[in-house]
């Protein structure tokens, strides 16, 4: 069943129309999907105005979608704290962000997303820096090229065998 | 979404089905899933992608854990998942369900919408605040006395 009581705000068709389109939230509602540029304080408004569990997923939209969200520069303190502790997959030293528990936060930055691209966070690869000496470099370089796989899938091949 | 669920209980049944050793299991859909999954609830609706469902053997005595990982896993493939805290939602005390789904290995039930939205009202206004006054409008006196008879506060959704 879809609901037509009311139109929705244009500010909530283009946020859930974005989050319901990446398989963030569900709605009843009829909204089109929405895959362009959003104002953050837009985001903020439809959360506060008509839907509450924009709070929830906002989070996670924003790290898988950076480039999605415009108005960054004006992103509250908390929030800017725990984007960045998602991105680095640091523990959050808050327990909850506007009446959602950080836990659930967590959790949807690190399930799988419709667009079956979005890797959840949890299994992004990170950077890591290392100085080897030319020696151990070369070798690195040569295996990989035997074995015919990237430098970095033969030192996690290493790894693996070692655990 | 109520199509998407329908069909994941029903390949659920059919899965209990093929693995004969199975016990009868009974699905308890709580939350906001209970309310889509409502055809005479007429409020509008978003939510995350969890699912509050109690899964319980029709029988006591008999496990029902791969049955529960099974359901899990199906949610899990159509982007879904099956909430761990389940048993932290508190429900009011004389809350009724009605069945959505039934088969002779499968019983799925839905939680009356007066009750989910009492649920909502009590423990999470926070986040139901706009769904919970638009049901006010919708259900009136018998929710607004059952939200205040468990401890709620019905002023706090219409300021």
């Amino acid at each position: 069943m879809t609901i037509l009581k009311h139109e929705l705000d244009p500010r909530a068709q283009k946020v859930m129309g974005f989050l319901v389109g990446k398989g963030l939230l569900w709605t009843n509602q009829n909204i089109e999907p929405f895959f362009g540029k959003i104002m953050l304080e837009d985001a903020f408004w439809v959360a506060e105005n008509v839907e509450p569990r924009v709070y929830e997923v906002l989070p996670a939209a924003m790290v898988h979608f950076p480039k999605t969200f415009i108005g960054i520069q004006h992103i509250p303190e908390k929030l800017k704290m725990i984007l960045d502790a998602l991105q680095k997959q640091k523990p959050i030293e808050i327990d909850e962000w506007k009446g959602i528990p950080i836990r659930n936060i967590v959790k949807w930055t690190n399930r799988p997303l419709k667009d079956k691209r979005s890797k959840p966070m949890n299994q992004k690869k990170q950077n890591k820096t290392f100085r080897l000496s030319p020696e151990i470099n070369r070798k690195i370089k040569e295996l990989a090229e035997e074995k015919m796989i990237s430098e970095t899938e033969l030192l996690e091949a290493l790894v693996r065998k070692a655990s | 979404m109520k199509e998407q669920l329908l069909t994941i209980f029903a390949r659920l049944d059919q899965w209990i089905e093929s693995e004969a050793s199975h016990p009868n299991v009974l699905i308890q859909v709580l939350g906001q899933c209970s309310l889509i999954l409502n055809s005479t609830v007429r409020l509008p609706l978003a939510g995350t992608m969890d699912l509050d469902a109690r899964v319980k053997p029709q029988s006591r005595q008999e496990s029902v854990y791969f049955i529960q990982k099974k359901l899990a896993d199906l949610l899990d493939q159509e982007g879904f998942e099956l909430d761990p805290d389940v048993h932290l939602i508190w429900l009011p005390p004389e809350s009724t369900f009605t069945v959505c789904y039934e088969t002779p290995r499968m019983r799925c039930e839905i939680l009356d919408p007066l009750f989910a939205l009492c649920s909502k009202a009590v423990k999470a206004r926070e986040k139901n605040r706009i769904l919970i006054r638009e049901a006010l409008k919708e259900y009136g006196k018998p929710l607004r006395e059952l939200i205040e008879k468990h401890g709620g506060h019905c002023d706090y959704f219409e300021a």
